[in-house]
């Protein structure tokens, strides 16, 4: 049987190459070692992403499965406009919180802000939250809402913009600035509860 | 500055290889049986426009001129 995933390219040109230059490659020849490559980069990041929202292995597996399935059929519609990263991440984030809203396991994730003209100003630093033990940090991140959980991945392991996240989750730069906000202090407060610091 | 979120994302990636082995298989699969589908249509489709041309009472020969 043809291996479809993994045809070999060398390790040099795959190192060089970047996202967007495989993606052109991949849709002028259709020749799936290009995708390959991009699976290896970013299937386990969608994987981590995936089971910390979904919380079940064989979820994750199958979602990770479906989100690459949806990245290989669209990429033409990848338009350049926003990372790749992005893209490919804003496309596993829409997947789970679509999943979630539709197990209505987790209402959390479709709550609207109701705080949303409240003063935005940070009280949490963002060092509290980039400097915090790792294993501290996975059972904090399993205790929280999924949607602040979201929130805090997007902007603290995929380093997207306000304006980024905005866009994936269609709210405006002011609501996200509040989410932000208050993830930010519903993770201070677990990590108090949990540890006493 | 450290970033334990990205130190998370790399353990992770170590800790579910298995988990993308299996992805991986599947997707294999789903995709063989795609491309031996659009494989069975490319080959078996004018066939099968002919014949049904040839059921409704049309002819699949081109006409004289």
């Amino acid at each position: 049987m043809i291996n479809l995933l993994y045809p070999l390219l060398s390790s040099d040109v795959s190192k060089s190459v970047s996202d967007e230059e495989l993606v052109d490659l991949y849709l002028e020849t259709q020749n799936t070692a290009y995708f390959n490559l991009l699976y290896k980069r970013y299937s386990g990041k969608i994987f981590g992403k995936c089971i910390s929202l979904l919380k079940s292995e064989s979820l994750a597996e199958d979602a990770t499965q479906d989100v690459m399935m949806k990245i290989l059929m669209n990429l033409s519609k990848y338009s350049g406009k926003s990372r790749f990263s992005t893209w490919i991440y804003s496309i596993t984030y829409n997947y789970c919180i679509d999943f979630l809203r539709r197990k209505k396991k987790d209402p959390s994730v479709y709550v609207d802000d109701f705080i949303e003209n409240l003063d935005v100003e940070d009280e949490v630093e963002d060092h509290l939250l980039l400097e915090t033990n790792v294993n501290r940090l996975k059972v904090i991140l399993e205790d929280i809402p999924t949607g602040d959980k979201t929130i805090l991945l997007m902007k603290y392991q995929d380093e997207m913009s306000i304006k980024e996240i905005g866009s994936v989750l269609d709210k405006s730069e002011s609501a996200i600035k509040m989410k932000i906000k208050r993830a930010k202090q519903k993770f201070r407060d677990t990590y108090k509860d949990k540890y006493n610091d | 500055m450290n970033n334990s979120f990205k130190e998370l994302e790399k353990i992770q990636e170590e800790q579910f290889k298995n988990n993308l082995r299996n992805v991986k298989n599947s997707m294999d699969g789903n995709l063989e049986f795609i491309s031996q589908f659009t494989h069975i249509i490319d080959l078996y489709f004018s066939k099968l426009m002919d014949l049904f041309v040839n059921w409704s009472g049309g002819s699949s020969d081109k006409p004289e001129k």
